[in-house]
């Protein structure tokens, strides 16, 4: 399986700096195109045709959220776009930004001209200052250009933590109070920044809207997995030889992209764990290395497709210890809303630390599964609903990482 | 209003849309456990406890926030629930600076061995909110006893700076109802959220102590808390130590107001005590002088009645007996303050009055009502030596014995012949809401209709004092 360069097209052939360098790879063309069909048959088109899925993590149709932006009666809308990036093991959009910033724009431009917003807002991951200069750049030059005809792409700094990446919450920080998730519904589309429909997308989402729109969306609908075609960027790393961002159509295999792609583990080691989808998925093992890398395949087997990152663990690995660092990540990462996640995440760390330091096995398993039934259905949030997987997913599948512990 | 139809706990509903759960529920008579939630204020969700089976849902949802559907099911009650309600109550309790769950007095701390009724009797553990706190009235519901985790308290300072409003931010549960009432309805903005995760915590303006900080000393926030971490200082032992000594006279004023909270309080009927029956159980602790807060009310509206006089019709009319109030003018509206006329409450007129008590022995004043700001007035003013409010009367009660209820209706101590109240509509006492327009109301003068404004909060103050109050000839502040 080779790798299918859609999203990433302009990578390492044009300087991300240069908006002539882009426009002479055919850039903002398809914005040109964009413009002169109307709006909801675009929208249509997207949905149905080219069946474009988010690729931020919970692979909702883009096509549906936008129309659901577009058929609200509102003056004022607004486009966002999720560059958060805070997933464990993830680093696809900063590749996309770093490589190829008008792609984004260029995306973003078209979503606004579709729902009719006037300005957009790209809210990046504080640390990532060289993806918000660029960016800065980027949108500077478009208008210029002309080619943000009147709207306003405004770049923001992220404020620095995990659940700012969750959309509602993203959007209370962009109004600048604190980074907590609000209630859905409303759903954005309906009630987001400030209170008018937004489309929230990822970069990742974006950045592929302009080659569907230039290329077809038949053409887009026909590669890749049916129900969640095209292509996907991957971030690859983990004890395999060779890490980094592949994009991959979404009939590849994880064996394509883990054996192919990243070469496999070091020679003498073998594949133990993959944690797929990011810091707040269980494990997966070598044996469903034949799963197609598309959304519901990975459902099927229990797993999920996430935000696309593959984080390959060999049997080096402790699984007590790994999922240790997991659960101390949720604890620091908790926002304090509500109280079984704030109070929830710290247990389970203190549980598995337990375990480690000798404490009592299955008094401890007792706790974790406790915690998990109340986390995984009383929490405000994906963040602590999923908190425990990880531990829970280690503890079925590698019993004795955590009992080796005990005896040691 | 559109219906809808949905089942709770199998059993076929109507409710109106856009009605939440909790709403439907309750107006079925169907009992669902919240902590967070307080009525009038918008639902935040943050605690978890009332949380729900609706059918389709991956999820519980929490009631207090989820709006009921067409063709809904809901199961309150399943065993799925309410372990995870307990769960979560346990993870509370873990982090919660618990005064009256280890009883050291019966040497126990488990759930079984402890009786509410002995509880509210002893004191012993002395956590302000003992007996009425809706965190421990949730533990005794869901048998939460022994924990399976470690406690871990913070051990953050107790914030006594007022020593009025007091904060213990050990025992602080989150659900932010402070906050909520701080910021949206009362718009002073002095309490809000710091840190995260577990360290998330109520902090006043810039972390400072509360008596630095923006706090106007309404007293609100105290009346919301659910657990002992915002609380009133009390004054149970001077009260009683003093209503006992052969050196003091004590003078008590007592209004009605404490009366519905007395009857939450004692669990009754709304309506049952009377206040003659109090006056009983205040003879009955030692305080031998007992007055109605009639007289106080009807001078401190005498002299509210001459500015109205003096002013109406020449410039607007501005009142208020609040310091409270003037806190928040002083802060947020200082150009305004010449046009406000600030009129004695009525704590100010009994402090005065009181000295008509005064024999050989100390005078000791004690003001006994509900209005939240008291406490604080007192001390800040020293307009009398103590103000005592529903709650701590009913913790005195509980430590000496002196159940209104079952006591013999008793006359006040003395009275005064005074006629009615000038302006009564306008002037008679009324009750803090959480709404966020003022009443209006027109009141003749000389038989014309003069049109007045009440403001019965602080946000309501806020938007007469922006510029409504020019829509009115008289304008009454409360905060
Ligand atoms: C805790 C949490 C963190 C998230 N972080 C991100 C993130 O960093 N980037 C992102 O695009 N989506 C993130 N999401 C998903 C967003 O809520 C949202 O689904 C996404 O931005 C929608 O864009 P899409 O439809 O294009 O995928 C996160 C969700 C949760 C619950
Ligand atoms: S689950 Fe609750 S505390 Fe955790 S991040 Fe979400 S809202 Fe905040
Ligand atoms: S101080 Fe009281 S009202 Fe405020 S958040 Fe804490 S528990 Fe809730
Ligand atoms: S009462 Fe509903 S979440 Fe707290």
């Amino acid at each position: 399986m080779k790798e299918v360069r859609i999203t990433l097209r302009n990578a390492g052939k044009i300087n991300p700096e240069s908006i002539e360098d882009y426009i002479k790879a055919g850039g903002y063309e398809a914005l040109k195109k964009a413009k002169t069909i109307d709006r909801k048959a675009l929208i249509d088109d997207i949905e149905g045709a080219s069946k474009l899925r988010g690729r931020g993590g919970a692979g909702f149709k883009t096509g549906l959220k936008w129309s659901g932006a577009y058929g609200v009666d509102s003056d004022v809308k607004y486009v966002v776009c999720n560059a958060d990036e805070g997933e464990p093991g993830t680093f696809k959009d900063r590749t996309i930004i770093e490589n190829d910033p008008h792609t984004l724009i260029e995306g973003m431009l078209i979503c606004a001209y579709c729902i009719q917003a006037k300005e957009c807002f790209i809210y990046v991951r504080g640390e990532y200052t060289h993806c918000i200069e660029l960016l800065r750049k980027a949108a500077a030059d478009a208008e210029d250009k002309g080619f943000t005809d009147g709207v306003k792409v405004n770049v923001v700094g992220g404020a620095g933590s995990y659940v700012c990446g969750e959309e509602t919450t993203l959007l209370t920080s962009l109004e600048g109070y604190r980074g907590e998730p609000r209630l859905k519904p409303p759903f954005p589309t309906v009630a987001g920044y400030l209170g008018k429909p937004t489309v929230v997308n990822n970069v990742e989402t974006f950045a592929t809207v302009p080659v569907i729109v230039d290329k077809g969306s038949d053409w887009f609908g026909s590669i890749g997995a049916p129900e969640y075609p095209g292509t996907k960027l991957f971030s690859l790393s983990g004890d395999v030889k060779n890490k980094g961002v592949v994009e991959l159509p979404t009939d590849a295999t994880l064996r394509d992209l883990v054996e192919g792609f990243g070469g496999g583990v070091r020679e003498g080691h073998k594949i133990k764990a993959i944690q797929m989808g990011g810091g707040s998925c269980g494990f997966i093992t070598e044996k469903e290395l034949d799963t197609p890398l598309d959304f519901e395949s990975m459902r099927a087997i229990g797993a999920s497709l996430g935000s696309g990152a593959v984080l390959v663990l060999d049997e080096t690995h402790n699984m007590a210890e790994f999922v240790k660092g997991t659960s101390h990540f949720f604890a620091h990462e908790s926002c304090g809303k509500c109280s079984p996640c704030r109070e929830g995440t710290s247990r389970l760390e203190e549980a598995v630390e337990d375990i480690l330091n000798g404490g009592d096995l299955n008094k401890n398993v007792a706790l974790i599964n406790k915690l998990n039934d109340v986390m995984s259905m009383s929490c405000f949030c994906p963040l602590g609903q999923g908190a425990c997987t990880p531990v829970v997913s280690a503890l079925k599948l590698f019993p004795e990482d955590f009992k080796a512990k005990k005896e040691a | 209003m559109a219906e809808v139809k949905l089942t709770i706990n199998g059993k076929q509903i109507t409710a109106e849309k856009g009605q939440t759960i909790l709403q439907a529920a309750k107006a079925n008579n169907i009992y669902i456990p919240t902590l967070c939630h307080f009525e009038g204020i918008e639902g935040r969700a943050n605690c978890r406890i009332c949380v729900v089976e609706v059918e389709g849902m991956r999820t519980f949802q929490p009631a207090c926030v989820t709006k009921v559907s067409e063709g809904m099911a809901v199961n309150t009650e399943t065993e799925r629930v309410r372990a995870a309600r307990k769960a979560t109550l346990e993870l509370i309790m873990a982090h919660h600076a618990v005064d009256c769950h280890h009883c050291m007095r019966i040497g126990s701390s488990s759930e079984q061995s402890l009786d509410p009724k002995f509880c509210e009797m002893c004191f012993w553990c002395d956590c302000e909110r003992d007996g009425f706190c809706e965190l421990q009235t949730l533990n005794r519901e869901y048998h939460v006893d022994v924990l399976p985790y470690i406690q871990h308290e913070h051990d953050y300072e107790t914030d006594d700076s007022l020593d009025s409003v007091i904060r213990n931010p050990n025992k602080c549960i989150k659900c932010r109802r402070c906050v909520d009432v701080c910021g949206e309805v009362q718009t002073v903005h002095n309490l809000s959220m710091a840190n995260r995760g577990r360290d998330i915590m109520v902090v006043p303006e810039m972390g400072k102590p509360m008596a630095e900080s923006a706090c106007v000393r309404c007293g609100h926030c105290v009346d919301v808390c659910p657990v002992g971490a915002i609380y009133m200082k009390e004054h149970k032992d001077e009260v009683i130590y003093m209503a006992h000594s052969y050196e003091d006279d004590v003078v008590a004023q007592l209004s009605d107001d404490v009366l519905p909270e007395l009857d939450k309080l004692y669990k009754l009927e709304p309506g049952t005590i009377r206040i003659g029956q109090v006056v009983s159980a205040l003879h009955k602790i030692g305080i031998k002088n007992v007055v109605s807060d009639e007289h106080a009310a009807f001078l401190a509206a005498q002299q509210a009645a001459e500015v109205i006089d003096k002013k109406l019709g020449k410039e607007p009319v501005i009142i208020t007996d609040s310091s409270a109030v003037m806190n928040f003018v002083d802060r947020y509206f200082p150009e305004m303050k010449g046009q406000i006329s600030k009129y004695d409450s009525k704590q100010d007129v009994f402090g005065k009055l009181a000295e008509e008590f005064k024999g050989e022995k100390r005078l000791k004043t004690v003001n006994v009502t509900n209005v939240k700001e008291a406490g604080a007035e007192a001390k800040e003013t020293g307009n009398v030596d103590y103000a005592i409010n529903a709650r701590e009367l009913y913790r005195i009660f509980m430590r000496t014995g002196g159940a209104p209820a079952r006591k013999n209706v008793c006359a006040f101590d003395k009275s005064w012949n005074d006629g009615s109240l000038p302006y009564a509509q306008l002037l008679k006492s009324k009750a803090w809401n959480l709404e966020s327009d003022p009443e209006e109301l027109a009141v003749l003068v000389d038989g014309k209709p003069v049109k007045c404004a009440v403001a019965h909060n602080l946000g309501q103050v806020r938007k007469l004092l922006e510029g409504d109050y020019k829509k009115y000839d008289i304008v009454r502040l409360m905060a």
